[in-house]
């Protein structure tokens, strides 16, 4: 930095926290840090939601005659038990089933004449076995039916995959809406300090050297919003963490520390976004002057 | 007093050239047309006129706020027309400017507006506070230095614009009107100041409508401007120049 930088300032002060800029980028910044922290949030849940999901099958047993039921039902577990592509067999006990079947029918559900399926939920060692599975099952009971969870777990995975994307997306547009809120911040000072900017020019200063002067001017604003709105998105991500600690785990995994380098990278990212988009507008506007 | 005549021939001695110099704002006419003179390093002038003759465009083109539209202006050995913009503040940091309105930065110090072309030059604070001082002093307004201009009076924002002009001792000092807000007698001191410094070497250009100001320096050169052209010391308006007449065959 020159000397020429550290004197005081020719343009009009800044106005600081009496302005409409600080404000406006503690917004956008408190805006940007939510978003992504929600994209942070979802990430690492629709994979573990895709891991969960993508080797576990359900096979369906519909057999109105109960004593036949449990037969095929053992004999479904015996042989899958032993079966080399399978990790893990669990049969659904009927009385889980009626509990089930009791949300949804409520006390018709109680009805004995009511034949449940029975469900047997079962965990490939890979998704590879899928197909030996439907074959030896369907070996065993022609009308049992085999339904990968994927099937229907699948696009609630995708979704919150496509909604953690949107929001590291919406992220991204506020930090850089940010940049535009200085950049306009800096070209309507600029129309303000055509006169001083003029003085400037003819005691022989350079462009990079009045440029400067608003840069600093630019800093200073977009600090105090960064500063403010940083500090209240990390408290209400922490809030909305902690309420939500039970249903997403991302941020309590061991993603945890990178979130969060991640969530404080916002403030100072915005500062450098707005700084050098303002100082990229002062010196393109004054290359238009003589 | 000399006054300003005929085309200029090349010399080294010459600090600025003017050539066949048009000058228009915008699409509108030329505001001015034909102007070819040269200013002697370490010479003094005066550009007198009416309102309205293009004193004030002329002295833009010499303080390098405005390039011509056509001709060729030489300013310490470059042309003007095609020095690149970059280049531009090294040249003006040679040029001390009055301006007719001050133009003083309303919320620097008397101080600070004087000290602004040093610290633009990147001097050290400890160079910049004796000559700043001692500029102010010189202009009587040492005890208000760290006054804001609008604490000041007409005569005292003049003698900070004079002062911010001479500070880093320019090659060419230009000022437009600088005595029509300052008491008679400080008028004579700053004219005492401008041949001083015209003494130790510096091309002084001063417009005014002051004839007596004029006087007081009897080797002064005289430009006068009426209607956008440089006239001749009889008041008729200059003939094109030679180069000009013979490429429209008028030769």
């Amino acid at each position: 930095m020159s000397r020429a930088d550290q004197m005081p300032t020719p343009l009009q002060p800044a106005q600081g926290l009496r302005g409409p800029v600080p404000w406006m980028v503690a917004v956008m910044t408190m805006l940007a840090m939510l978003a992504l922290a929600g994209a942070l949030a979802l990430t690492p849940a629709a994979a573990s939601l895709s891991g969960q999901i993508v080797d576990r099958v359900s096979i369906q047993v519909p057999i109105a005659e109960p004593l036949q039921r449990r037969m095929v039902v053992r004999q479904l577990r015996e042989n899958l038990a032993d079966a080399p592509y399978v990790r893990d067999v669990r049969v659904l006990s009927e009385s889980a089933l009626r509990a089930m079947a009791d949300q949804w029918l409520g006390d018709a559900g109680e009805d004995a004449a009511l034949t449940l399926p029975a469900i047997i939920d079962v965990d490939l060692v890979s998704a590879d076995g899928y197909d030996r599975l439907v074959r030896d099952v369907r070996q065993i009971s022609p009308d049992a039916q085999v339904v990968p969870h994927a099937r229907y777990l699948g696009p609630v995975a995708s979704l919150m995959r496509s909604l953690g994307w949107i929001a590291a997306g919406i992220a991204l547009l506020t930090a850089l809406v940010a940049g535009a809120i200085a950049v306009l911040s800096a070209r309507s000072r600029l129309e303000g300090e055509r006169d001083t900017i003029d003085i400037l020019h003819l005691v022989g200063a350079t462009d990079v050297q009045i440029a400067r002067m608003f840069q600093r001017q630019v800093a200073r604003d977009t600090l105090w919003g960064v500063a403010i709105g940083g500090a209240i998105g990390l408290l209400l991500t922490l809030l909305l963490f902690w309420q939500l600690r039970g249903i997403a785990s991302g941020l309590a995994t061991g993603g945890a520390a990178w979130s969060m380098i991640l969530l404080l990278l916002i403030p100072p990212v915005i500062l450098v976004i707005a700084v050098f988009s303002a100082r990229r507008a002062v010196l393109h506007a004054l290359g238009n002057m003589l | 007093m000399d006054h300003i005549s005929g085309a200029p021939s090349l010399s080294s001695k010459d600090l600025v050239r003017f050539d066949n110099v048009g000058l228009r704002y915008d699409n509108s006419g030329e505001v001015l047309s034909d102007i070819s003179f040269s200013l002697a390093r370490g010479g003094f002038y005066f550009v007198a006129g009416p309102s309205g003759a293009g004193k004030t465009s002329l002295l833009k083109l010499l303080y390098l706020a405005q390039r011509p539209s056509r001709g060729k202006i030489t300013m310490f050995d470059a042309d003007i027309g095609m020095l690149e913009r970059r280049r531009l503040p090294g040249f003006r940091r040679r040029i001390g400017v009055v301006f007719q309105d001050f133009r003083l930065i309303p919320h620097l110090s008397a101080f600070d507006n004087v000290a602004l072309p040093l610290r633009i030059a990147g001097l050290n604070e400890s160079d910049i506070l004796g000559p700043v001082s001692e500029m102010l002093d010189w202009v009587k307004l040492g005890p208000r230095m760290h006054a804001l201009p609008s604490s000041l009076s007409g005569g005292e924002q003049q003698r900070v614009a004079i002062a911010r002009a001479v500070i880093g001792r320019p090659l060419l000092l230009i000022a437009d009107e600088p005595t029509g807000n300052v008491d008679p007698d400080m008028a004579v001191r700053l004219l005492q100041l401008f041949e001083g410094l015209n003494n130790s070497g510096t091309t002084v250009v001063v417009a005014t409508h002051d004839l007596h100001l004029m006087n007081r320096i009897p080797g002064a050169h005289l430009m006068r401007v009426a209607k956008g052209r440089l006239a001749d010391p009889t008041g008729a308006l200059r003939y094109p120049p030679a180069s000009r007449r013979a490429s429209a065959g008028l030769a």
